[in-house]
């Protein structure tokens, strides 16, 4: 299909489903993260989440090893190996690839050897930063969508969609204890005099959480008369759901699942379209897919499960290498995410999203 | 140096950048060769640290074992609070009470929901003869997890003792008063036994029992030993002082108490002073409700 040929308005069906990368139920159950909202209902409806452990109907489930691996640890390989095989980033993205993996490593040894206040300020960072980064892949996604599928949003409209996606993490930004604002200004955390601002915040940012997606969805469908795809809010509406429903140890924990599948399922997609592009490629998508998933599984099973265990071997204390290692990995890839991303002109990613794409009509003001 | 023999600032990247990758797929095959030789079996370490830490605990490792929850307890501001509750645990087997309650603390001040903390903080208050303040945290813990069942039948146990007063509580205050006059003639320069016994003596709800002048001339002598840094014994100052009926004093010794209370495991006791502050500031002397069941310690 030619994406330069402009086509008449898709039947309002057809735009509140917008476009797929493979199939709408693999999209809306896994990248938008509807699956995520029937395991939540689910939990909620006969249930209860309590750190680690998913409780139905009686029965303690664990979260165990095999589902942190398949999940969490090969969705944070995942960006790394979306980097090093993406065609042509060492030249594009020398920094990226090459010096940032170097610091990374640096910072890594400094803070497992001092275990003091670098180790602290390094754990309290990626604490801090990990929301910002669940609401930015909410936001990049929506916006994703929106393009695939025909919307071309105003740079007002992403603004708006960025605000929103953000919610949730200016809840736990100004909620959290121990990182967030009050790792920044202590005094926020523990003062009496601010409890009342701080709780008075966070109810108010709650509310908004809650109420933001949809009333932004409306008004963009309101003033530009033809809606989002759906999967665009629901992306908003999970990231919302993970802060706002869970505590945050568990949102930690589970959105992790919940984020690294949505994570592991869009990096593949473009991993397979990358790869299958190349001139000369002789394997089916199938291939390409789950040689993906395997380099993920093995890259994240040496980096979480294994190099803690060399720091253990150097006379290191397993909690300092642990968690030291399991900040340094996360700040990696977020920072590598960062750049992976980009729907720039001359990127590929662009090609990709926009390769079938439907052509917008011009939004009216 | 010739041009020649300078390395391009590209390839000299990419070269520092294969030794990094290569001296991480070393300590990645490394870290797992140790787990399998010397655990002896795959690296499965699962969510977190918490496995690592049981199998100390099982091997009895109590230094490794206390230095890794120090470790937890000043880095990992998630587990920060169970770090310290497990700390006091240790601390609490060494026989070391004063710095396990004070760990305890710390976890009640990061994360007040923390029923666990709450019903070892108990068991130490009640060994300690604070029977009340140990059955409101068992309360607090019950309220927090109603299913904890050490704090359910601790609760029980220190209400059936309670019960037992006041003829009970008597004989702990005289006992208590003794321990603290004997602390006294063999070490003069004690602040915590001179703070203690003055803050009997300003506030006992017995009016028999209080001796308003020597309780002044105690608490005068503990803030000076402590150079005027320390809460509690600004906190017996201002107490004393209202209890001699020096109300102006009372209320500036109280809000320098209350300044010295800044830290986070100060909480709590900031919040008790500031309720003093206010009965000072309306001209009323405080009486420590705890005194009529048990010592202050």
């Amino acid at each position: 299909m030619d994406a330069a040929v402009a086509k008449p308005a898709p039947p309002l069906l057809r735009a509140l489903a917008g476009r797929s990368f493979v199939h709408p139920l693999f999209d809306y159950l896994l990248i938008g993260g509807g699956a995520s909202l029937v395991v939540m209902a689910i939990i909620f409806a006969t249930g209860r989440l309590s750190f680690g452990r998913l409780v139905v109907a009686g029965i303690a489930i664990p979260l165990q090893s095999s589902v942190i691996l398949a999940c969490n640890s090969a969705h944070f390989a995942a960006s790394s190996v979306r980097l090093y095989t993406k065609p042509g980033s060492f030249e594009s993205l020398p920094f990226v690839t090459m010096a940032f993996p170097l610091l990374a490593l640096l910072l890594l040894l400094l803070a497992v050897a001092e275990a003091g206040p670098l180790a602290a300020a390094f754990q309290a960072l990626y604490l801090t930063w990990s929301p910002y980064h669940y609401g930015a892949q909410a936001y990049g996604l929506s916006v994703m969508y929106a393009y695939r599928s025909g919307c071309a949003l105003e740079t007002r409209d992403k603004r708006w969609l960025r605000g929103v996606a953000l919610l949730p993490f200016a809840m736990m930004f100004f909620g959290a204890q121990g990182f967030g604002l009050s790792w920044l200004v202590p005094a926020w955390g523990s003062a009496e005099s601010v409890a009342a601002l701080r709780a008075g915040s966070l109810e108010l940012l709650r509310a908004l959480m809650w109420a933001g997606p949809p009333a932004l969805y409306l008004a963009l469908w309101w003033r530009r008369e033809r809606p989002l795809p759906l999967i665009s809010l629901l992306t908003l509406t999970s990231n919302a759901v993970w802060f706002g429903l869970m505590e945050y140890r568990d949102a930690f924990v589970w959105a992790t699942v919940f984020h690294g599948l949505q994570y592991l399922a869009i990096a593949m997609i473009f991993h397979v379209k990358d790869q299958s592009a190349l001139p000369g490629n002789r394997h089916g998508g199938l291939f390409h897919a789950l040689r993906f998933y395997a380099l993920c599984l093995a890259l994240g099973y040496g980096l979480f499960f294994c190099l803690p265990q060399a720091f253990l071997l150097a006379g290191f204390g397993m909690v300092e290498s642990m968690l030291m290692v399991v900040a340094a990995i996360n700040l990696h890839h977020f920072l590598v995410d960062a750049y992976i991303w980009r729907l720039g002109r001359s990127d590929g990613n662009r090609e990709i999203v926009e390769r079938g794409a439907l052509v917008a009509a011009p939004a009216r003001a | 140096m010739t041009r020649s023999a300078a390395l391009p600032p590209r390839r000299a990247l990419r070269l520092a950048y294969r030794l990094g990758a290569g001296a991480l797929l070393l300590a990645i095959a490394a870290g797992a060769a140790r787990s399998l030789f010397v655990d002896g079996r795959l690296p499965l370490l699962g969510l977190n640290y918490t496995r690592y830490l049981r199998e100390l605990e099982a091997k009895s490792d109590l230094a490794a074992l206390e230095r890794q929850w120090r470790v937890a307890a000043a880095i990992d501001p998630e587990a920060r609070h169970i770090a310290h509750t497990n700390l006091a645990g240790l601390l609490a087997e060494r026989g070391e009470r004063e710095a396990a309650a004070l760990e305890l603390r710390r976890a009640l001040a990061l994360r007040p929901d923390h029923a666990v903390a709450h019903t070892n903080l108990a068991i130490l208050l009640a060994e300690a003869g604070r029977h009340s303040e140990a059955i409101s945290h068992l309360r607090r813990a019950l309220e927090i997890e109603p299913g904890l069942a050490a704090a359910r039948a601790n609760l029980e146990q220190l209400s059936q003792l309670v019960e037992a007063q006041p003829a009970f509580a008597q004989q702990l205050q005289a006992q208590r008063i003794a321990e603290l006059e004997a602390s006294l003639r063999a070490r003069t320069d004690d602040p915590d036994a001179t703070n203690d016994l003055a803050w009997i003596l300003a506030t006992h709800p017995e009016a028999s029992l209080r001796q308003p002048e020597r309780a002044l001339a105690l608490a005068q002598r503990a803030v000076a030993l402590t150079q005027r840094g320390d809460a509690a014994a600004l906190d017996t100052l201002a107490a004393a002082l209202a209890g001699a009926g020096r109300f102006a004093e009372a209320v500036s010794t109280s809000a320098a108490a209350l300044a010295a209370a800044a830290a986070p495991e100060q909480a709590p006791l900031a919040q008790e002073i500031r309720a003093r502050l206010e009965l000072y500031r309306k001209g009323r002397p405080y009486r420590d409700p705890a005194l009529a069941s048990e010592g202050r310690q």
